[in-house]
Parts: structure tokens; sequence; C-alpha cells
């Protein structure tokens, strides 16, 4: 396994995995600013095998898994020598694309101890009109002296595994292009709002209300204030688990609507704990 | 056969591929619109594009993607 260095060596190398056919797979959709934040932070690195990539990253206690695979036999062996190297982790691979074509890689990744934690589906709200949010009055964009305070209150209510919980440069930066919205309660967040815009496209990262702060409505301004200062976006995105239907109920509310693409998220435990 | 850009709309109908210079900037694909996309011109044209070409660049416009078919053999 190989530390990488810089964006462009990363690119050449994912580009020299033989395209071989309907076989070939991929789950790693990373922009290029987001891989350099990595880089940066020196928790990238690759593995190279026979026609197939895995692109590990250190995020904390677990282990990210991304691969580029000619075919899933191929994949397979290059999971095996990963755990081999890594036997004391916990892997965690998020596995995307129509849950017709996922079957072949998670088999691969089912053959080296992973097993299925969680299900994501991906929803859009395309062309909806925009909401009246002109009662909202106390989300507000969140500010740099922040940032702790929302790293802290991702790590106490989202799950790691399921929601890639975003390191504190990757928040600064959200708070700094002003994409994160905040209802407070005294010097606590109630709740927050965190979304990424590129061009036309609007993707909403995180929307969570604090445990001791729901059934007041805190929620409900949040995505009202969201969706009015996205309202110039053709097209919102969200990735959400697929048996949350409280969820999934108030995104229909708000106009999103199922898009067909699944998320496989995949843990194999430590060693000791998968036997 | 499709043409490229009914090839585009079908993956992403809600915009109009025609006028953006830059598909990836302006938001109208995503990483993994850009691998549906690769399936569905290999599908349509019956070729393979190689994982050396899968580079943002040849899918970030019209001509930038008939310049990459070309390559293949195809005038799109």
């Amino acid at each position: 396994m190989r530390r990488i260095a810089d964006c462009s060596e990363l690119t050449r190398t994912i580009s020299q995995v033989a395209r071989l056919g309907s076989g070939y797979s991929t789950n790693f959709f990373a922009s290029a600013a987001k891989i350099d934040t990595w880089i940066a932070a020196g928790t990238l690195s690759v593995l190279q095998a026979e026609n197939a990539l895995l692109i590990v990253r250190h995020d904390g206690t677990l282990v990210r898994i991304h691969h580029v695979a000619s075919d899933p036999q191929s994949l397979r062996a290059a999971l095996a020598a990963l755990v081999d190297l890594l036997p004391d982790s916990i892997l965690v691979a998020d596995l995307v694309g129509r849950p017709e074509s996922l079957d072949g890689v998670a088999g691969a990744y089912r053959k080296n101890g992973f097993a299925i934690h969680t299900r994501l589906v991906r929803m859009q709200r395309i062309a909806s009109p925009p909401l009246d949010a002109s009662d909202v009055i106390d989300v507000e964009s969140a500010g740099a002296n922040d940032v702790s305070r929302l790293r802290d209150f991702m790590e106490r209510w989202l799950d790691p595994l399921s929601e890639q919980i975003q390191e504190p440069a990757e928040l600064a930066e959200a708070v700094r292009t002003n994409q994160v919205l905040v209802v407070r309660q005294g010097n606590e967040l109630a709740g927050m709002l965190i979304h990424e815009t590129i061009g036309f496209s609007t993707t909403l990262r995180y929307w969570h209300v604090d445990g001791c702060h729901r059934n007041r409505g805190v929620g409900g301004r949040l995505m009202r204030a969201f969706l009015d200062r996205c309202a110039s976006s053709r097209r919102i995105a969200l990735w959400v688990i697929a048996n949350n239907v409280d969820a999934i109920r108030k995104y229909h509310h708000y106009g999103f609507r199922e898009e067909g693409l699944s998320d496989v998220i995949m843990v194999r435990q430590k060693e000791a704990t998968a036997r | 056969m499709k043409s490229i850009l009914d090839i585009l709309s079908g993956i992403r109908p809600e915009f109009d591929f025609s006028t953006s210079e830059d598909y990836l900037a302006d938001g109208m694909l995503d990483s993994v619109d850009v691998i549906t996309l690769v399936s569905d011109l290999d599908r349509n044209f019956a070729i393979c594009i190689e994982g050396t070409d899968i580079l943002p660049e040849n899918f970030s416009n019209l001509q930038a993607i008939r310049s990459l078919l070309s390559k293949y053999g195809v005038a799109a």
C-alpha cells in the first residue's frame, strides 16, 4: 500500500485499471477538491492489484474503502490482500448504483467478511416551486466559531458508518462558503443543515435536529430556509437511509422523489469480531 | 441509435445539455452520472471506452464527448 501525494497521481493510477466490459465497477466518486483535502491530511493511500485498485482512506477509527476494478473476481482478490494488511481495522465501503447492478460487487465484499450495515436511497427535487420562508426568522448561517460545535453535534447524533462526518477543515470550508444553516437554542445548536451547491445542482448533505428539540418545527424551518436559499438550483439531491420512513415521508412532503439509485454500506468488523 | 444529446437527456432530463460548456462545473453531471454515461455510450455505440479515457475533461461538454467517440471510430 502506498500513500498518495497528489490528485493527478491518483487520477492516473485509476485510469490504468482496464475496462474489460460490463464487469467494470467503481465506487470512487470524490471531487478533486475533496481528494485534495484528504491528501493534505495524509489519509489517502492506494493498494494496486491485478486489474483492481483500492483507494484507502483513514477516517478516524474507520478505514473507508473505494475501488476501481475490471471485474468482481479482481476486486475480490484485491480486497483479500487488503484484509490481510489491515486485519484489525473496521473497513467500510459504500457501493453506489442501480440495485440490480450491485450484486456482483457486493458479493466480492461479502466473500471478504463484509456485511451490509444499511442501505441509502437517493432522492431528488426537480424544478419544484419554492416554499414560502418569509416567517422563518430563527435560521441563520453558521459562523467560523461554530465549526467545533457542528463537529460535536455531528459526532453526537449521526452514525459515522452511514453518514460520513465531515473533517473540521471540510466543515470550515462549508461554513466559509455559506452552506451551513443552524437554529440555536441559547449557546447550543438545536438543528443544522449542510448543503453543497455546484452550478445548477445542490446536494443536501446533512439535515438534523437535536433529539431534545424535536417536534418544535426546527427541522421544518431549516428545510424551508434551505429551499428558499436554493430556489435557483434546478436539482436538489440527497441520500437517505432506505428504511427511515419518517425522514422519507418528510422529504416527500417537501417535493423530493426517489431516483432509483442505492448506496449499500458494507462493513467489515475487526478480525476478532468478524470471526 | 440515440444521439449524444439524447443519451445525456436520458440521464438528466431536467437540464439542457446543448447550452453548457462544462457539464461538471455547471452541476449537470456528477461523478455517478459520468459512470452511467460511459456505460450508455458503450452500449449505444457498441464500443468499450478505456479506463484511461474516463477523465472529467472527456465528458465536460458535447464537443469533448464527440472527440472522445471519434477516437473509437464513432462519428456522432
